[in-house]
């Protein structure tokens, strides 16, 4: 059997499970059956299955050391591979050119952490599963709200809300320590279904960096002694990317706990990608770099002749760990 | 081979418009019009080498070395925030306003076993001094082993994790922080 892309039977299809699966849920919402019925579902299906084609508005929320970021933005995604977005506003403002520039070029990546990638059963396995409500309505449509409560320290909770039509997801709100919301996207409209584009549309996205064989590396990557705990890693490949006016190949690994990821990349360090080695320290310790903006920790370091660099919500000190765990084969 | 021009087309007017958003990482790539014609213009091609190495220039003056005090002045945070708040005193006032405190305290969540918070050798802007005192908490841990650093030295630590300023990733990391971090930081 040949599994090609998703087609618009698949769509219809998970529509309908997704519909199926969340009115059993919503029918059982109150009378304590909701674990199995979330465990039967998650070796099922996932929010990271076929998405059905959907246009609209959605507004991002993020509370950055106090202060409250909000952007407006228009979506078009085909469920298939074209995906177009455009920015409308940051803090009730028109964008700047400049701004609208990084946005376009960044924009496929940026949908793609935009839409929550659950995979159930690792999600399952790290994380508390639980029913908040069936009632709530966000773009005037019917939800069920999951909430997954980490069981590893540190972590965020995550909530979201599924449409039971589509089994989009149309609201995630990420939770701090306080349990206040500490980041929010929601749509605020979404027409669903539809893959040809229409006017008004926002233009179709530059394509994703383009893989390479391992071959392309000039370096034998490292590997990690061992992972984070509850992470586990699930893809691995080469990614090539223009950097000065040059195409530059990088190791990239996509780590999941089934609900958060992290990205860790391996570079050649002549190509400075990721800034300048930091200087050694007097005692020769390691220096890595990190830098952390709306939650996102980033992490680079130079070592064994390698240049690695970690990206993701998780502590500096988490990815830290991890980084000084690689180590060559 | 790129063959000199001497009337600038309006090809030459879009690819100088354009270079400084691909130099700056604010476009990813050099679109394949752009990329030929900086291959086929001399001035075009001369043009897009002088903004680069001015960028490089750019980059290798804004940065100075901080002062050898600055490397001695080692806070030790067994309890993280008080601690921190003791140890701040001693730094010298100039390079350690009432502000560092502020900004740096928030960043000192970390579990007891990383008990080394230090201010050490960074790299400023010269213009912006200020910010780059906001920006030097280092932890340093025992990398592999996992074991909690020195309280008083980075002896003994395998792996040192330093907290930069935004302002001073490279631009692809700027462009991953976009990604992830719902858009452009306010300080990029």
């Amino acid at each position: 059997m040949e599994f090609g892309p998703p087609n618009r039977s698949h769509l219809r299809a998970a529509c309908a499970f997704w519909a199926l699966a969340l009115g059993a849920l919503a029918a059982c919402q109150g009378n304590g059956a909701e674990a199995p019925i979330v465990e039967n579902l998650a070796t099922a299906t996932s929010l990271a299955g076929p998405r059905p084609a959907h246009r609209g508005t959605r507004t991002v929320e993020v509370q950055e050391q106090g202060v409250r970021r909000v952007t407006v933005e228009q979506v078009f995604d085909d469920g298939l591979s074209d995906i177009g977005l455009r920015l409308l506003s940051v803090d009730g403002k028109p964008p700047a050119p400049r701004a609208e520039l990084r946005y376009r070029s960044a924009g496929r990546s940026l949908h793609a952490q935009r839409t929550p990638h659950v995979d159930a059963a690792r999600a399952l396995r790290n994380y508390g599963v639980s029913i908040v409500s069936t009632s709530e309505t966000v773009a005037g449509r019917a939800t069920v709200r999951l909430r997954f409560e980490p069981r590893r320290p540190g972590a965020s909770t995550v909530e979201i809300w599924v449409d039971v039509a589509s089994g989009l997801a149309l609201r995630v709100d990420r939770l701090d320590a306080s349990g206040a919301v500490a980041s929010s996207i929601h749509y605020d409209d979404i027409r669903v279904g539809g893959i040809e584009r229409e006017e008004g549309d926002p233009p179709t996205l530059p394509d994703p960096p383009a893989t390479a064989a391992a071959s392309a590396l000039s370096f034998q990557p490292l590997v990690p002694g061992r992972g984070l705990e509850g992470f586990e890693r699930v893809e691995t490949n080469v990614v090539q990317i223009p950097f000065d006016d040059r195409i530059v190949f990088l190791q990239r690994e996509r780590w999941t706990d089934g609900v958060e990821s992290f990205l860790v990349f391996q570079a050649d360090p002549k190509d400075a990608v990721f800034g300048e080695p930091a200087p050694p320290t007097p005692t020769g310790a390691t220096t890595i770099t990190t830098y952390s903006v709306g939650g996102v920790s980033m992490l680079t370091c130079t070592r064994d002749g390698r240049t690695l660099a970690a990206i993701g919500r998780l502590p500096e000190r988490e990815l830290g760990e991890l980084l000084a765990r690689y180590s060559p084969r | 081979m790129a063959t000199p021009n001497p009337q600038p087309s309006e090809s030459c007017e879009r690819f100088r418009s354009e270079i400084d958003a691909f130099l700056d990482g604010s476009v990813g790539s050099l679109e394949p019009e752009l990329a030929a014609h900086k291959s086929r213009c001399a001035e075009c091609s001369a043009a897009f080498a002088r903004r680069l190495s001015l960028r490089r220039a750019l980059a290798s003056i804004a940065r100075v070395g901080v002062p050898e005090a600055l490397d001695r002045a080692v806070v030790v945070a067994g309890e993280p925030a008080e601690l921190v708040r003791l140890e701040l005193r001693h730094l010298e006032p100039r390079l350690a306003p009432a502000e560092l405190d502020a900004r740096v305290r928030p960043g000192i969540a970390h579990p007891p076993r990383f008990v080394l918070i230090a201010r050490r050798r960074v790299q400023w802007r010269v213009a912006a001094a200020a910010a780059v005192v906001a920006a030097v908490g280092v932890t340093a841990f025992r990398g592999a082993a996992g074991i909690g650093g020195s309280r008083d030295s980075l002896d003994g630590a395998r792996f040192v994790l330093e907290y930069r300023p935004v302002s001073e990733m490279s631009p692809y990391w700027k462009a991953a922080v976009e990604v992830l971090a719902e858009g452009a930081p306010r300080d990029l």
